[in-house]
């Protein structure tokens, strides 16, 4: 699991020699108390901190998109890694936040930045153009009408 | 064996950017890659069409995408793919017949549609083991099938 809602497992700092103090640190965020007063201390894979890094990343692109899509001419330095944005429609660059901010509570949610990271770099990808009638199913002549019968019921 | 088809949704769409592409696959295989790592999930991402995951336990398995086609009462299958490292397991007949079901019940319709190039050896015989086909070859090399 990547949340990071509390610690996975407890240990004193006499156990830190013990080889599983270490092992289980690598599944997740693990606790050393250190006796006494002191505020426990954390360890934990750097991916997780990794992760949330690009997470916090990907949210301040958010907040700086949200914040320049609201003027009249949105700044690219601004918009950042998002700047592709720049010129679409009102409308495109509305949904464009609305599905921005779906992708990213996900991202929160998980700790995970997989769903932002995914979303943003998508919708950076013009749209393609296909050869093949497979996608609108633009079947030609003799086959149309063979479906017509088949099928039937145009709407 | 027992497969489970799940609706994509915004939530779940990212998990297509872990498939990775076919080397050397001819245009039409190309073009449905195409089409389910990008446009597909881009249309899930902005609402304008509707996809599936085929899972086994948490393993995913194939991924489809269906619109209502524009002319006949029918849903659209436009797009299926078996995962790269699950192909050549004799998986995809079972993925395509959940993935069908799943569109049925999603689109609430009778007929489920999909095309066929007819150099696509593999997806022709996956295709007549679970339909008939609709039509012969059309002008452009597209076999039609349509279940039921
Ligand atoms: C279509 C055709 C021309 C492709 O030529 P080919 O290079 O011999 O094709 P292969 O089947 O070996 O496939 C080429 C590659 O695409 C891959 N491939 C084939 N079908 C695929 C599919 N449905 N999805 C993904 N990849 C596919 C193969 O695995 C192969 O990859 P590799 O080179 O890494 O092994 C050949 O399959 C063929 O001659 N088919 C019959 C043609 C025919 O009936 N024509 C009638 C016209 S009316
Ligand atoms: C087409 C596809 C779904 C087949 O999936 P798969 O898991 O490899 O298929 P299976 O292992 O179940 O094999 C199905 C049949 O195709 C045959 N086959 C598999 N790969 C083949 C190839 N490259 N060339 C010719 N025949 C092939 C198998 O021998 C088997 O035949 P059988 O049922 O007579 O035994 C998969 O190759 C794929 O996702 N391709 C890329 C996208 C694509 O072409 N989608 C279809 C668009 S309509």
């Amino acid at each position: 699991m990547r949340m990071l809602t509390g610690p996975i497992a407890s240990f004193s700092k006499s156990h830190l020699r013990d080889p599983k103090v270490v092992a289980t640190a690598s599944q997740g965020l693990v606790e050393i108390r250190l006796g006494g007063d002191a505020d426990p201390v954390g360890m934990l894979p750097m991916r997780m901190i990794r992760e949330q890094q690009e997470v916090h990343a990907l949210a301040q692109t958010f907040i700086r998109a949200m914040v320049a899509l609201r003027q009249e001419k949105p700044s690219p330095v601004l918009l950042g890694e998002v700047a592709y944005v720049a010129d679409w429609s009102r409308d495109e660059q509305d949904r464009f936040l609305d599905g921005f901010a779906e992708a990213m509570a996900e991202s929160l949610r998980m700790n995970d930045p997989a769903p932002a990271r995914f979303y943003v770099k998508l919708m950076s990808i013009p749209d393609s153009e296909y050869r093949s009638p497979q996608f609108t199913g633009n079947v030609t002549g003799a086959s149309a009408d063979i479906i017509d019968a088949k099928v039937g019921l145009r709407r | 064996m027992s497969l489970t088809a799940t609706a994509l949704t915004r939530r779940n769409v990212h998990q297509v950017s872990a498939i990775e592409r076919t080397a050397n696959a001819p245009w039409w295989a190309q073009e449905v890659e195409t089409f389910l790592l990008v446009d597909a999930p881009k249309q899930i991402l902005s609402r304008t069409g509707s996809g599936l995951l085929v899972h086994e336990g948490d393993v995913l398995v194939a991924v489809a995408a269906h619109r209502p086609h524009h002319k006949w009462t029918a849903e659209l299958l436009q797009a299926f793919l078996v995962l790269p490292a699950l192909r050549n397991k004799g998986l995809a007949a079972l993925a395509l017949l959940c993935a069908l079901a799943h569109v049925h019940v999603a689109a609430k319709t009778e007929h489920v549609m999909w095309l066929v190039h007819q150099e696509n050896t593999a997806m022709l015989r996956v295709s007549l083991s679970v339909a008939d086909p609709a039509t012969p070859a059309d002008a452009d090399g597209f076999v039609t099938f349509a279940k039921p």
